[in-house]
């Protein structure tokens, strides 16, 4: 130390640079002490804080991923269900298609039915009406043929063709 | 009681003897047994018997009013069918028969009317 401190040794080194030894140690004293007091109270509670904070970004991290693994999950799952969905609501259209057409085909197959009944009717109607019109034509036609026959033999009829109808219907019922 | 055959009975003897007496007893029978409403069925029941005695009335409805030649035929007729010793004929004229007769008896009918006739002819079409 005294070595040190002489004239001829690192005292005159750093006499020769203006550095004081004395100022020189007690700012390194002061150094240590900062640094114990750094090292005791600060960097502890700081890196404590620092754990506490790397922690929680660990926490963050882990959650996130988590949520990322969630919803990667939920994204497929949606992407299955709007698949099936698809493909459900395709089929029911499908299905829906075939039913109308198998609706229109029969609605239409039950329609002709009824329009060749309609028709068959008509038909059938209009033969018993053409039937009730000749048959009434030969009541008419054998009415006037009756007045037509009695205005005739009313003035044709004499007494004595009468007397001949008279004996012939005699004879007859003999 | 009497039954109407056997009152139509007493009445066909009755009648020869005096009409309106026997027709008065025939009434005075149905009203007494209250059955009035029975002398139509009553009078065909006298002619029936009347006509088993061989006395047949006969009705007969012509166009024209009969000749002689055709009354003979009429009753000759009648004699044959029913034989009746005995006839009353009951002649009516109806120009509306256009022609033939109509004979009628107690118990039958015939219609041999040109208007009867004529009447088949239209039926025949309506069956």
């Amino acid at each position: 130390m005294q070595f040190l401190f002489s004239d001829s040794g690192i005292g005159g080194l750093l006499g020769a640079l203006g550095i004081d030894w004395k100022t020189l140690t007690l700012n390194i004293l002061a150094f240590l002490v900062v640094v114990w007091v750094m090292g005791k109270f600060v960097y502890p509670a700081l890196m404590k804080a620092l754990d506490g904070k790397l922690a929680e970004l660990d926490e963050t991290t882990k959650a996130r991923k988590a949520a990322e693994q969630q919803l990667a999950k939920a994204e497929e799952s949606a992407a299955q269900i709007i698949a099936e969905a698809r493909t459900a609501a395709e089929q029911l259209v499908a299905e829906a298609r075939d039913d109308a057409s198998a609706l229109a085909k029969d609605t239409e197959r039950k329609a002709q039915a009824q329009a060749e009944r309609i028709v068959a009717e008509a038909r059938e109607q209009l033969a018993q009406e053409v039937l009730t019109a000749r048959h009434e034509l030969g009541q008419e036609t054998a009415r006037l043929v009756a007045e037509a026959a009695e205005t005739i033999l009313q003035e044709k009829l004499d007494g004595n063709r009468d007397a001949e109808l008279i004996a012939r219907a005699l004879e007859g019922h003999k | 009681m009497a039954t109407r055959t056997q009152v139509a009975d007493y009445v066909a003897t009755k009648l020869s003897a005096g009409r309106s007496t026997a027709v008065r007893e025939a009434a005075a029978w149905l009203v007494a047994t209250g059955r009035a409403r029975q002398a139509p069925y009553l009078a065909r029941d006298v002619a029936k018997a009347l006509s088993e005695q061989g006395y047949v009335y006969a009705r007969i409805t012509t166009a024209r009013p009969l000749s002689d030649e055709t009354r003979r035929q009429i009753e000759a007729f009648l004699r044959h069918i029913t034989g009746a010793t005995q006839l009353e004929l009951d002649t009516q004229v109806d120009a509306q028969l256009i022609g033939g007769l109509r004979l009628e008896t107690p118990t039958a009918e015939l219609d041999a009317t040109v208007r009867r006739k004529l009447a088949q002819l239209v039926e025949g079409v309506q069956v």
